[in-house]
Formats: C-alpha cells, structure tokens, sequence
C-alpha cells in the first residue's frame, strides 16, 4: 500500500468516525429535547435555541473531521 | 495521485466550465492586475455586498409613514432582528444589533449565493470565514472593554486570586479558540454542502440535486443564526452584568 492509498482510506474513515461519534450524540441531545418540551410546551422556544447551540457545537466537531479530511485530500494527496 | 473530483473551485479544467460565465470574467480581471484566482471569493463577497446595499439604498430612499413593499420587508427583517438579538441578549442587545444583523444577514447572503446559478458561496473560502471570525473576536474584546474598561481583563484571571496562574491560560486558550471553531465550522459546513451538491450534478443534473439544495438552503439559515448566536453570546459574555457566557467552543 502506498501513501496515497493510505491517505485516501483515512480520509474517508475521518469523515465516517467523526459522523458516527457525532451523530450520537445529537440523537441524545435530541431525544431529552423532545422529551423536556413534551413535558414543558410553553417554554418551547427557549428549549430550542439552546438545542441548536448544543448541536451547533456537537456538529463543529464532525465538520472538523471533514476539515481534516479534506486537508488530507486536497493538501497532502496534491503535494 | 489527483483525485478526479469535481472540485468546486478546481479553476479553469472544471466540468461545469462551459456554463460558467461569471467565474471566467472574474478570472479575467484579475490576470489583468496579474493576480490569482484565490480572490475570487473576494469578487463574489463585493457582489453580494453590492447587491445587499443596492436594495437597502432604493428601500430607504424615500421612507414614508405607510411603507411601500420594499420598505415593508426591510421593516420586516429588522423588527425579526431585533426579538432575535433581545431573546438572546436581553435588552443590552438593542445596542449592539448593527453588529449582529449584519453580521446575519451578510452571512445568509453569501452561503444562500451557492445555490444561486452562475453564483459561488463567498464563505466556503476560508480566508472569508476567518475574515468575518476575526473581526467578531476582536469586537468583542472592543464590546468589552468598552463597557468595563480595564475591568475586562479581571475575569480572565477567574474568580479565586490564587488560581489565576491557572486560570489565566486557560482563559486565554479559550479565547483564542473562538475564532478557530467560528471560521472553521462555517468553511466546512458551506464548503461541503457545495462540494455535495456538485457531485450531485456531476452525476444526476436533472432534479435529484433539488432536494438536496432545499435541506442546504435550510443549514445555511442555520449556519447564519449559530455564527450571530455564538457571537450574541459572546459578547454578553463579555459585558458587565450578562449572564456569565457558556464557555462554548
């Protein structure tokens, strides 16, 4: 296996860790959401804003991996 | 080894080159000040500029008691704006909505300016994400000391004296890993939503893509409202007596 073999399978295996881990976590986050606004309709709004800070900042950690990614693709893999 | 992707901005060899009109004439004037084609994104980030201020010019040209449709809208945008910014930020929020509607609406442009034909989304360049994420970190030093003086820098030090060695790179590490998690969540959102719909069209043009574009019109929104509620938060973080800011990253 050369290096650009390597580079081209972590580069996808980057991306699927990162959205699995990632993915997880947001379905919890989702999951007591829906709960807690199940239990509390009237403050729904609030509810929600913090909801997607929250997946906002889980996200920022999958787009990191896609970053990365896309580093190892296009920086490494071109030079 | 190349990979055979369809690059987004792959520069002239693209496969959607012969539709393109726009990218080749901005090409075009920059050989003529024998500049690259890395500020291409900078072309784009003025049209849009133009655009916005175009129709804020002709909207509030003559402003009237009973507004006209263009009025009406803007009205609209503003007056969302504004329950936006107060529900994060409370009534402190009124002061700094020039900063934070802006900032939103100039981001919702320039990701939406993807799925426009002919257009490129400004922001799935990073040099314009780390631009904008910048200047939101040294605004809200600016927001800061302007309310608290050299108070500020108090809260950097934490709130026992004898941790303050600790404390201190801590806060400072925190800080500095702001505008890196801004810049980089907005890249690499936009530029994989592009990177996604151009594979897409490389390998089904006709309807397939639509589906796609819709849900990335919705994460542009998205990306817009986290990128401005990020900064509403750090910036009564700052301020003398918000709410202690979530130390988010």
């Amino acid at each position: 296996m050369t290096l650009p073999m390597w580079i081209v399978i972590m580069s996808g295996l980057t991306v699927a860790l990162g959205a699995f881990a990632g993915s997880f976590g947001m379905a919890k986050a989702i999951a007591s959401t829906v709960e807690s606004i199940a239990r509390q309709p009237e403050s729904t709004g609030e509810i929600r804003t913090t909801m997607i800070i929250g997946l906002a900042l889980i996200e920022s950690l999958t787009i990191y991996c896609l970053v990365i990614s896309l580093i190892l693709l296009f920086v490494y893999n071109a030079g | 080894m190349n990979l055979p992707l369809p690059a987004v901005s792959g520069g002239s060899g693209s496969i959607i080159d012969p539709y393109l009109v726009l990218r080749p004439f901005f090409e075009h004037v920059l050989h003529k000040f024998h500049l690259t084609h890395d500020f291409i994104p900078v072309f784009y980030g003025m049209l849009l500029t133009l655009i916005i201020g175009t129709f804020c010019y002709f909207a509030t040209r003559n402003i009237k008691d009973v507004p006209g449709p263009m009025q009406n809208l803007l009205e609209m945008i503003y007056l969302k704006l504004e329950s936006f910014t107060v529900s994060m930020m409370g009534d402190a929020g009124k002061d700094w909505i020039f900063l934070i509607g802006s900032l939103f609406i100039y981001i919702l442009g320039a990701n939406l300016f993807g799925l426009v034909p002919q257009g490129e989304s400004p922001t799935s360049n990073i040099n314009q994400t780390v631009a904008l994420a910048l200047f939101t970190f040294f605004f809200i030093h600016y927001a800061g000391l302007k309310s608290q003086g050299l108070n500020y820098f108090k809260h950097f030090l934490g709130d026992v004296w004898w941790l303050a060695p600790l404390m201190l790179p801590i806060h400072i590490v925190g800080e500095l890993a702001r505008p890196l998690s801004l810049s980089m969540r907005l890249f690499g959102n936009i530029r994989g939503e592009d990177i996604t719909l151009c594979i897409l069209f490389f390998l089904a043009p006709l309807f397939v893509p639509l589906p796609m574009a819709l849900f990335m019109a919705f994460t542009s929104f998205i990306q817009a409202m986290v990128f401005t509620m990020l900064t509403m938060s750090y910036i009564s973080g700052a301020l003398p007596h918000g709410e202690h800011g979530e130390e988010e990253h």
